[in-house]
């Protein structure tokens, strides 16, 4: 785990947001997590970095801009399709995850009911991103 | 008669007269039989005494005849013959024996043996007549006139006879048969009747002829000799004027003079001539001979003949009134010679607007259209070739003003003895009103074919407006659909409407039934022809003042399904004329706008079905999007709740007393149920909704599946008896389906061994699947209970009592049936069936 992911969550869900940060800071990891409460600002973060994220976890429930209007801006966006996206969500709707593959994901992970389920799935989830060979900038 | 004739029958008259002086000579002979008998007596008892006393004194009687004698035996052999009878014969009975049997010509045998009877039973025949044949077979007629001889017990010993040799006298009577047949064949074949009188008016000849003239109802034979000095009398009254007849022939027959060509009227008005010949020998009056002709024809001829003459002034008379008849008749009529016109009628002349003199310097050429003139040849050219002599047609001639006129033209052909054409008579009859009706036909007919193929009710109507008013000479023509369930009249076809704005059909044109004439013919379903609006409180102005309406119901089993309507400006404009063709026009219109409704109404709920369909599939789909959102809206705070009970536990680790640990785990435990809840809701929800499309499934894929899934205790085991079939679905479906019941079996076991046992029986159209299990089983009251939404028999961490809310209604979705058999204690069976 010596690699350190430069990761975008865009999520609204502001305990989530904790379940993120606390599940990091348990597995001890030192990935660097920006955070983007909605769709919008999460482009805003995109167009003021000159660095892009290694990855993004995006939320599908949200208000305003969904994850799935985000996933498409973000997808036919010459600049920043590249990115890799993995879905966070509580959402088995089938119609949700063909449509998010026929964008273009790259990993779709519900969210369980239980913490320590969670917390278990995000460690996988980031140790695979670690071993992944990323695009640099 | 002609001479030439009464020469014939004088001639003839001439021979039978010889004939008969031979006749009676002959019977002047036949008179000395009477002395043969006498000399048949004599021999006889000569021969009774010579048979008694056998004495040859015979000989001398024999000799004292002239005649041939002959003496026979009973049995026929010729015992004695004298030398008349020797030499004629040429036997000589010295010398052989002879049987009268060898004489007789065999053709006359039979008669020869009857005749012998005859002599026997009679014991005396005369004028026997036969024909023999002598010893070097010559063939000759004899007489023979004899006796039977007997002894004096009576009993018959032989029989004797004498012969005569007849031959040519036999001769003469033939030929004056043959020529009195002859005679008698001319006279009874003779078209003349004829009758022949001695002087005493005694018949001696008459005819067939005669008898059919005078009505006498026997042969002309058998008046023959009758005495007819008093027939005038007696026949007076089969002629006109009997007094006269009776008096004429009186006076002829006194003067005995010949008359001929006499007139008679018979009473029933035939004519006969007559002819009196007296007939003289020397200066001795013989007889006479009348003769008969029937003359009737001839003399009709020749009254008509007469007649004729006297009716040419009637013909002239007769010339004159036809004359006139041609000249007032409404049928054009000309005479034409070589195609040239030389008379006419008043008639022709008013048809086509030519004075007589103009039309008469005209060939029928001149007033025939060019494009019609080919077929007129034609029939001229049948007259020709074929002989016919008249051929009617229908042609258009020429008017004075341009226009045509449509004719029936009847061509006369009149001929010579020869027959050559002398002339033709043309009789030229106006059917323009007809023709109009023709065209009221042809109308019907290109509208039935303008409107054959469509189906479209608007279409269907704008051909019939179209076509209506140009017929109806106006410019307002309307077709209505009646809706009698809402009470109300649309418009779907307005002539005239549609040229200018192209949107077909106004719909709010709408006229409330009830009010106009169109809504009264509507309800009454009767046409209605309006002379004068102003008069009719009816009326309803619809686009502008009309004073003359024409409206006729379009009829579909009585009830009028729709409405045709014309209006005009003028008073009176429309005529009965008009009603009857739009009536037709309507009953064809009936036909096609019947289907074409019901097409209509046919595509009408195809589209609201198309859109019901539409408006479903969207609310189906926002329902299951809804659905995922409450499910993920709900799910959140359990997840949020669910985080921040794991952190307060870890953070307080130690702390927190094993009370408050209890009560952290329950909150952990309904988060789980209230998490499961949720998701059965969701998928419950989801049933209906077709997520992916129906494949085929292998269900003991499924099976193999739910075991994995599924926690199965050591203690239940799982049997699939029958292999399951493939069965279209969505797979996730029957996932549950199976998953549920079975979760369920292994959830309310109770055994210390379990069993579910899973099995399939095949129907024709569906599958029936039973899950048995031997578990606690289900009391009966709560059977009708346990497939309602939260029902759960047992409360446990892992029921949500939604899950045979789920399978029944997943059976449903498949057209099945679910039911179950269940005891207390022993076990349940659930049974459901799949649609195939």
């Amino acid at each position: 785990m010596k690699k350190k992911l430069n990761i975008l969550l865009i999520e609204d869900n502001i305990i989530e947001v904790m379940k993120m940060d606390r599940t990091v800071s348990l597995l001890k990891l030192k990935h660097k997590i920006t955070k983007a409460v909605t769709a919008d600002k999460a482009f805003e973060l995109l167009n003021e970095t000159e660095s892009y994220p290694d990855i993004i976890l995006l939320d599908l429930n949200m208000p305003k801009m969904s994850g799935i209007e985000f996933l498409s801006s973000l997808k036919s966006n010459d600049n920043l399709k590249h990115i890799p996206t993995i879905i966070l969500t509580t959402s088995d709707n089938e119609n949700d995850l063909k449509k998010c593959y026929k964008i273009g994901i790259s990993g779709y992970i519900l969210k369980p009911l239980k913490y320590e389920d969670y917390v278990k799935k995000i460690e996988v989830v980031l140790s695979y991103w670690c071993i992944n060979e990323l695009k640099k900038y | 008669m002609s001479q030439n004739k009464i020469d014939i029958i004088l001639r003839n008259l001439k021979e039978e007269r010889t004939a008969r002086k031979a006749a009676e000579k002959i019977v002047k002979n036949k008179s000395n039989d009477a002395s043969i008998i006498e000399e048949l007596k004599k021999s006889n008892k000569a021969l009774e005494s010579l048979l008694e006393k056998k004495t040859s004194q015979l000989e001398g009687v024999f000799e004292n005849i002239n005649n041939g004698y002959v003496l026979m035996d009973i049995f026929g052999n010729i015992m004695k013959m004298n030398d008349v009878a020797t030499s004629f014969f040429g036997y000589d009975i010295g010398k052989e024996s002879l049987s009268v049997y060898n004489l007789i010509y065999p053709d006359d045998l039979d008669y020869g043996i009857k005749s012998f009877i005859t002599l026997k039973k009679e014991g005396v025949f005369t004028n026997y007549r036969t024909r023999i044949l002598t010893k070097n077979k010559q063939v000759r007629w004899v007489q023979i006139n004899g006796n039977l001889i007997v002894d004096k017990q009576n009993k018959p010993i032989g029989a004797q006879g004498i012969i005569r040799d007849i031959t040519s006298e036999k001769r003469a009577e033939d030929l004056l048969t043959q020529s009195e047949n002859r005679l008698s064949s001319l006279i009874e074949n003779l078209d003349s009747a004829v009758l022949l009188e001695d002087e005493h008016r005694k018949i001696i000849l008459t005819n067939n002829k005669f008898c059919e003239l005078f009505n006498i109802p026997t042969s002309a034979d058998l008046l023959k000799g009758v005495d007819y000095s008093n027939a005038a009398y007696e026949s007076r009254n089969l002629f006109k004027h009997p007094k006269e007849f009776v008096s004429r022939v009186t006076s002829i027959l006194e003067k005995r003079e010949q008359v001929l060509g006499d007139e008679i009227i018979m009473a029933d008005g035939e004519t006969l001539e007559r002819d009196y010949i007296p007939i003289l020998k020397g200066n001795q009056y013989k007889g006479h001979l009348w003769t008969y002709k029937d003359i009737t024809l001839r003399k009709k001829y020749r009254e008509s003949l007469e007649a004729q003459k006297e009716n040419a002034t009637l013909i002239q008379e007769k010339k004159e009134e036809l004359e006139t008849i041609v000249n007032n008749t409404s049928i054009g009529i000309a005479l034409t010679q070589h195609g040239r016109i030389i008379k006419n009628n008043t008639a022709l002349q008013n048809m086509v607007g030519f004075s007589e003199n103009e039309i008469n310097s005209f060939s029928i050429r001149d007033l025939t259209f060019a494009e019609d003139y080919h077929s007129f040849k034609k029939y001229i050219k049948q007259v020709t070739v074929d002989k016919i002599d008249n051929f009617t047609f229908v042609k258009r001639y020429k008017r004075k003003d341009g226009s045509a006129i449509w004719t029936k033209t009847n061509v006369n052909v009149v001929r010579d003895q020869d027959k050559n054409i002398k002339h033709q008579v043309t009789f030229i009859e106006d059917i323009t009103s007809n023709r109009e009706k023709t065209l009221i036909i042809d109308l019907i007919n290109n509208l039935t074919k303008s409107i054959l193929g469509k189906t479209d009710i608007v279409d269907i109507a704008k051909e019939i407006v179209n076509n209506i008013a140009a017929y109806l000479d106006t410019d307002n023509c309307t077709i209505y659909l009646v809706n009698h369930e809402k009470n109300t009249t649309e418009k779907i076809a307005v002539y005239g409407v549609k040229m200018k704005n192209k949107t077909p059909v106004i719909n709010d044109l709408f006229l409330p039934k009830g009010k106009g004439i169109v809504a009264s013919v509507a309800k009454s379903g009767i046409s209605e022809l309006i002379h004068d609006t102003s008069k009719d409180d009816r009326y309803v102005i619809d686009l502008k003042k009309c004073l003359s309406e024409i409206t006729v119901p379009i009829m579909s089993n009585g009830i009028a399904i729709g409405i045709i309507d014309s209006e005009h400006k003028d008073k009176n404009h429309y005529t009965h004329e008009h009603l009857k063709t739009l009536e037709s026009v309507a009953s064809l219109a009936a036909i096609k706008l019947r289907t074409a409704i019901s097409i209509r109404e046919h595509k009408k709920a195809e589209l609201r079905n198309e859109l019901l369909l539409k408006k479903l599939e969207t609310s189906n789909y926002e329902l299951n999007e809804y659905a995922h959102v409450v499910s993920h809206d709900l799910k959140s705070p359990l997840r949020s709740i669910d985080a921040l009970v794991s952190w307060i536990k870890t953070d307080n680790e130690g702390l927190l007393n094993g009370n408050t640990l209890d009560n952290f785990n329950l909150i952990e435990d309904t988060l789980e149920k209230m998490e499961l809840l949720i998701s059965d809701i969701l998928f419950y929800s989801s049933i209906d909704a077709t997520t992916s499309k129906n494949k085929k499934v292998n269900l003991n894929i499924v099976l193999e599946d739910i075991k994995k899934i599924l926690f199965i205790p050591n203690n239940i085991s799982i049997q699939i008896i029958n292999k399951l079939p493939l069965i279209i679905g969505e797979k996730t479906k029957f996932q549950q389906l199976f998953q549920n019941l079975i979760s369920n079996a292994i959830k309310f076991n109770d055994k210390e061994k379990g069993l579910i046992q899973i099995d399939v029986l095949e129907n024709k159209s569906f599958y029936q699947f039973s899950v048995k299990d031997n578990g606690i089983g289900i009391e009966s009251k709560y059977l009708d209970k346990v497939f309602k939404f939260f029902h759960s028999l047992k409360p446990s961490k892992e029921s949500s009592g939604i899950g045979l809310s789920i399978v029944k209604k997943i059976v449903d979705l498949y057209q099945g049936e679910i039911w179950i058999e269940s005891e207390p204690d022993i076990g349940t069976t659930f049974y459901f069936t799949l649609k195939k």
